[in-house]
Formats: C-alpha cells, sequence, structure tokens
C-alpha cells in the first residue's frame, strides 16, 4: 500500500535512531490528573517511555493504575474532567499534546490505531462490518467505496475470518466474541499504522479464543512492521506477547526491564510479589498462596512518597516520607524503589522497617 | 492444591442427567415455532464431602446455568438433583428453604452482587433473617448479631465496618462481604461462580487463600466454577470439563493436569499462557482453533466442528461420557 501525503508530511522529520532501532514515539513526563469533587486523581503521574519500531511493549498493571489513561493520553482522547498536565509525546517530530486537532485527527487511526477491550462496545450496531473496516481508508485513505470494499476483504482474510465475502456484510451482533475482536483488529490495521495500541484486547474472550486473537496479533504486527503498545493486567499474555515491559502501579512506572530479565530479576517488591503470585499457581504445593497484603489505593489526593509502601514488605520510614528515584539497575532495566538507590539518605539503613500493617481492613480506615 | 481423593467419603450432591432448556420463540409473529436452547444437556457427576469440585468451560457452556439450576434459581427441565440423598429438583416451599440453608452461593461481580443500600451488616445477617421469618431457624436478633460479627472477623474484616455501605470497599473487601454472605447460615455445599475473575491479580490469591481457610474451618464443600485453569487446577480437587451443555471429561485435578485426553481438554491445556517467557510452549505451537459457537452436528459429537482428530463416526453419534478407570471419566470416541 503507497503511503498517502498526510503520511508523507509525517515522515519528513526524521526521528533519531537509538539502538538499532527507529524510535517512534518518545513520551516525556506526562501527568493526567482528574479533577474530581473529591480531590484530585493523578491517574498517569510523570510517566516516561519510548516505543521503538516493531516492538512489542507492553503496559501492566492492575485496573485503575492508569494504563488505559496512558495511552489515551497519548491520542488525547481524555474525557473531562481529566487533563493532561504537563509532559509530551513525540511521534516522529510532532508533538501529540501540543498539536491542533486536524493534525491529531489525521495520525489517529491512520499513523496511530486502538484496539479497546470489548470488541461489542466498541464496535457500531447499526453499521455493516463492511462500512466500519471501510471508514478508516475512505477517510485516510481517500479510496473510493468500491475499491474500500475490496480492500476491507482482503483484511478481513487476513486476520483469520474465513468466508469473509459473505460474512463482511454482517452486522457486529452476528458475529461471535472473537470475530469481532477479529473485526477491530482489521480496522485498526486497515491503514497499516505504525504503532498499534491494544488496551486489553483478550480480558473479555475465553482462554481459547484469546490464544488465537493474540497469535493474529502477533502475526501481522510482524508482517506490517508495527509498534504495539500492548495493554494487559494478566502476566501470562505478557510473557508470551511482549518484547519490553512497563509495570504500573498507582499512575507510575515503578519498573521496566526487557521481558525475559523482568521475569528472571525483578526488582521492585510489587513485580515481584505479582511474578511469584501467578506462577506459584503452577507449583505442586499444599501451602496457603504468598499474597501481595493490602489493595491498590484510590488515587485522591495521595501523598509524595512511594504508593506501594503500605503493602510493601521491606517498606522503611523513608519510603512513606519520599518518594523514591529512578534506579537504573542496568541499561535497559529500571526500578522506582529506595531498596535499589545508590545514595540512600542515612536515615534508609537505620530506621527500624516498619511493622507489616497493610492488611485488608486497614487500608481504607 | 490436590487434596487426598478419598474414595469412602460421603456423597453430598450427586446430580443426575441434568438437562436445563430455554425456550425462544422464533422472531416471526406468523411461525409460533419454539426453539429450544439446550444450555445444560443431560449431565451427570456427584460431588462429595469436603472436596473442591471445579467445573471449566468457556463461556456459553452452561457452567453458571448448571450453578444456578443446582441453587434452583432456574428449575431443571429434566433429571434428579440430589442433596444428602434428596431429591431438590423439584423441592417447594419449606422444603426449599431447608435446601437454600445449606446450599449458598458465591456470584462472580461482588460490584452487582451487593444491594448498595443495604449495609454491610443487614447484607450479611439478611440470609438468617430471612429464615427466620419462615421459622427454619430461630436466632435471636443478639445471636445473629453476634454470628455477623464473628464471620466479619474470619472474612478478614472488622465488625466496626458493619454500619458501612459495599461502595465503601473495594473489590476485593467486597468479595469478602459476598464470602461472608454465603456462609452465614453454615451451610454444607458453597457454589462459587467465577469468585475471583472480576477482582485484581494481586487481590485474588488473597480471597483462594480465604476460600481455602474457610473450607477447613467450617468443612465446606465447594463447587467452583471458573474459566481460568489455573486457579481451577490450583484449587480443585476434581475437575470436570463442560462443552456445549455436557460434559466432556471428569477426572482428579491432578490426573487430567498431566494426562488430558479429550481433544477439547487438550486444546483448554494448550490455551493457558505459562507466566514465563522461557517456557516450553508458546503462542505458535498452540494448537488452539475456532470458537464455541452452534455447532453444526445436531446428532453427532458437539466437539466435532473444531476436533483436530474427527472421525467419520463422530458426526452421526454422540460419544456418551465412559468411564476409564475408577476416577477419569470422558466423552470421545478415540477411548
Amino acid at each position: 500500500m503507497n503511503k498517502d501525503k498526510d503520511k508523507k508530511v509525517m515522515n519528513e522529520v526524521h526521528a533519531p535512531h537509538t539502538q538499532g532501532k527507529e524510535l517512534l514515539l518518545d513520551v516525556k513526563n506526562l501527568s493526567t490528573h482528574f479533577f474530581t469533587p473529591d480531590g484530585i486523581v493523578k491517574a498517569v503521574d510523570d510517566i516516561s517511555f519510548v516505543l521503538r519500531k516493531g516492538e512489542v511493549l507492553g503496559l501492566v498493571g492492575e485496573s485503575g493504575c492508569g494504563k488505559s489513561v496512558t495511552v489515551m493520553s497519548l491520542l488525547k482522547l481524555i474525557p473531562k474532567p481529566g487533563q493532561i498536565v504537563s509532559g509530551s509525546v513525540n511521534y516522529k517530530g510532532v508533538d501529540l499534546i501540543k498539536c491542533n486537532t486536524r493534525t491529531l485527527q489525521k495520525i489517529r487511526g491512520n499513523n496511530i490505531s486502538m484496539i479497546f477491550q470489548d470488541p461489542m462496545t466498541s464496535l457500531n450496531p447499526f453499521m455493516r462490518i463492511s462500512s466500519q473496516i471501510m471508514e478508516p481508508l475512505m477517510i485516510h485513505r481517500g479510496m473510493k467505496k468500491k475499491q474500500a470494499f475490496e480492500k476491507a476483504i482482503d483484511i478481513l482474510k487476513m486476520v483469520g475470518i474465513s468466508d469473509a465475502e459473505q460474512r463482511i456484510r454482517n452486522y457486529p451482533h452476528e458475529f461471535s466474541g472473537g470475530m469481532r475482536q477479529r473485526a477491530m483488529i482489521a480496522m485498526a490495521l486497515a491503514c497499516e499504522p505504525d504503532i498499534l495500541i491494544a488496551d486489553e484486547p483478550t480480558t473479555a474472550l475465553d482462554v481459547s479464543v484469546q490464544i488465537q486473537i493474540l497469535e493474529t496479533i502477533k502475526e501481522l504486527a510482524t508482517m506490517l512492521g508495527t509498534a504495539v503498545i500492548f495493554i494487559t493486567h494478566d502476566l501470562g499474555v505478557v510473557a508470551n506477547m511482549c518484547d519490553r515491559v512497563h509495570v504500573m502501579y498507582a499512575g507510575r512506572i515503578v519498573e521496566e526491564a526487557p521481558v525475559t530479565r523482568l521475569f528472571k530479576h525483578p526488582a521492585h517488591p510489587y513485580t515481584q510479589g505479582l511474578i511469584d503470585s501467578v506462577q506459584q499457581l503452577f507449583d505442586d504445593t499444599q501451602e496457603p498462596l504468598r499474597v501481595i497484603e493490602g489493595h491498590p489505593p484510590t488515587l485522591v489526593n495521595m501523598p509524595d512518597a512511594c504508593l506501594f509502601y503500605p503493602r510493601c514488605p521491606h517498606a522503611h520510614e523513608l519510603c512513606t516520607k519520599k518518594r523514591p528515584p529512578r534506579v537504573h539497575l542496568h541499561s535497559t532495566h529500571m526500578a522506582e524503589c529506595w531498596l535499589h538507590a545508590t545514595h540512600q539518605p542515612d536515615t534508609f539503613n537505620t530506621s527500624p522497617p516498619l511493622p507489616q500493617q497493610a492488611s485488608d481492613h486497614e487500608q481504607k480506615e | 492444591m490436590n487434596k487426598k481423593n478419598n474414595d469412602t467419603t460421603d456423597v453430598l450432591l450427586n446430580v443426575k442427567n441434568l438437562k436445563v432448556h430455554f425456550p425462544v420463540s422464533s422472531r416471526s409473529i406468523f411461525n409460533k415455532k419454539r426453539n429450544v436452547i439446550k444450555a445444560v444437556d443431560g449431565i451427570s457427576f456427584s460431588v462429595k464431602k469436603g472436596e473442591t469440585f471445579g467445573l471449566v468451560g468457556e463461556s456459553g457452556c452452561g457452567k453458571s446455568t448448571t450453578a444456578r439450576t443446582i441453587v434452583r434459581l432456574n428449575n431443571p427441565s429434566a433429571g434428579n438433583i440430589e442433596f444428602e440423598h434428596k431429591d431438590i429438583a423439584h423441592a417447594r416451599g419449606q422444603e426449599l428453604l431447608h435446601m437454600r440453608r445449606d446450599v449458598q452461593m458465591i456470584f462472580q461481580d461482588p460490584y452487582a452482587s451487593l444491594n448498595p443500600r443495604m449495609t454491610v451488616g443487614s447484607l450479611i445477617s439478611e440470609p438468617l433473617r430471612i429464615l427466620r421469618h419462615y421459622k427454619i431457624l430461630s436466632l435471636s436478633n443478639a445471636e445473629i448479631e453476634a454470628r455477623v460479627d464473628r464471620l466479619l472477623e474470619q472474612v478478614g474484616l472488622k465488625p466496626s465496618m458493619k454500619k458501612r455501605f459495599p461502595h465503601e470497599f473495594s473489590g476485593g473487601q467486597r468479595q469478602r462481604i459476598g464470602i461472608a454472605r454465603s456462609i452465614v447460615t453454615y451451610p454444607k455445599l458453597v457454589i462459587a461462580d467465577e469468585p475471583i475473575s472480576a477482582l485484581d491479580v494481586s487481590v485474588q490469591a488473597q480471597i483462594i487463600n480465604l476460600m481455602n481457610s474457610l473450607q477447613k474451618e467450617f468443612g465446606l464443600t465447594y463447587i467452583f466454577i471458573a474459566h481460568d485453569l489455573t486457579v481451577v487446577n490450583y484449587i480443585s480437587d476434581r475437575i470436570a470439563v463442560m462443552y456445549l451443555g455436557s460434559i466432556v471429561e471428569s477426572a482428579p485435578a491432578n490426573i487430567l493436569n498431566k494426562n488430558p485426553l479429550h481433544p477439547y481438554t487438550r486444546m483448554l491445556w494448550d490455551a493457558i499462557l505459562v507466566p514465563h517467557p522461557d517456557s516450553t510452549r508458546s503462542l505458535a505451537h498452540a494448537n488452539v482453533k475456532g470458537e464455541a459457537y452452534e455447532t453444526s452436528v445436531t446428532s453427532g459429537c458437539p466437539f466435532y466442528d473444531r476436533c483436530p482428530l474427527r472421525m467419520e463416526r463422530c458426526k452421526t453419534q454422540n460419544p456418551p461420557l465412559k468411564a476409564l478407570d475408577k476416577h477419569h471419566h470422558v466423552a470421545c470416541w478415540l477411548y
């Protein structure tokens, strides 16, 4: 498929080459806050990351940790009372936060597209599958109806829908859950985007369908050279899909590492607990499961400290008072935790560990 | 957690050839042909005292319908449900209330299953107050209060939280309330329908531990329904795999894990994503196809369309659930 005019404009500014691969997206100090009557919710708090060409980047975390808000912020899809309060998102020389709506509309769905969690609520029930896949082709590629229709059939075949010529005339309700998600992928990949954002694309699906959808995404991303930002809470999915992983907790990236390193040497106590809690299910054990006590915080008016400390087995006095630094354990491995800080203030080692006080009931007092 | 299988223990629940069919009227108002959805189509299984019986399958396979029918939130179309050797499939009135005291349910979504206008205390005590109203139990207010307090502590909450409303709690805490509510009548059988799938990953293990410790304390028997196979494997003693309304394989968890026989079970086990980047199983090697959808075969094996090992025979004849040995049952012509 030929790149159209808009895409050429985007390509004029060449991104710097780092570590052999082209930098596609450079997110710096992004913060998105929600100004609610109860107080400021820092859903995304000072997040920085990069995405390189052709890689699959995982954003992992529990519900409410800000992973969806992060990717919504990238495309400026934040509803009120949310607001992107600071930061920049550099895509091929264009700052997506500062640029105007028209430029953004040319990028959304064309250069950067998105798959959502629940395919039934994100497909339009009144439109045939054909029109929904044709729409981005006609808008971004300026295709005529007939041409777009043929292209749409090709794409549907590509995402693994058999009998595409017939099924393309169906409405979403006539599709099964897996097929709907395939149709979503077809829509997202129609314009061969540089970046595909997949927001929990398999959470609503059965395990047997999940694995097929993951295969499809991975296969097509490799084929088209698309970089993927993959959001999930499932570490099994992460281990099988992602090249690099960012672990989020309470609106912050607490650890980032290549996938193998993350699973072998998790550095942040939260990551350690999370990986342990899912891996132990595969052991033949009679023991009670090891758990992370407590539950994630609510994010309203949070203090400027480590937000994991109430649940952390290694919590010290310092963790309650000061936000931990980003410690680089390796050129590709970062953890935001006092445990690994080389220049710990003197108080760290001398202060006694906090008693374990994070049982479920004490948190919400 | 695989507990010892003890053959001598009593059977608590015995389900025989249970069928649950839902009539659906056709679209046209002129042609009043009644179609029937066979949500559960002739399943049989038994649950022993003190064990955890896992029920797995894809969405739409009838596992929730089975659960709801056992507590009689649905009525069975045919078949027997024997609880403590008494048929409860057609229990009514007092008999039904007695049964409900002994058979309780934990629901999936703790945000939807707790009435937002009731305090935690009244939510947990409600089953007791209903049973008292119908004179099944005779408890004083003080006794009920005391039992609620004790239960709140047992599920890891505080008695002082009684006056609060559900919205003041996190997902994990709400599920604890749901669990307290389900065991307040001291039931014998608790049916947990996807009790942890709506919870955060880091909270799931807490609830599993809680359910295990309560099982020991109260001598509970669980039917644990989930689509997350790793969790079911961990918690169950025996597992039954359902596909489109019938049980295709059942076996003790450790046997099923090591030696899944039915092609569908193998497919499900293949689809487990191991949370380890070096795991030997990978996406590309998994041999998983298709979706549980309406099958094109009317008289044959429901899995025919997706089966990698199908034979001519499978198209016309539905394989019965056959006992390979004392513990392992499978419905497939291969065996």
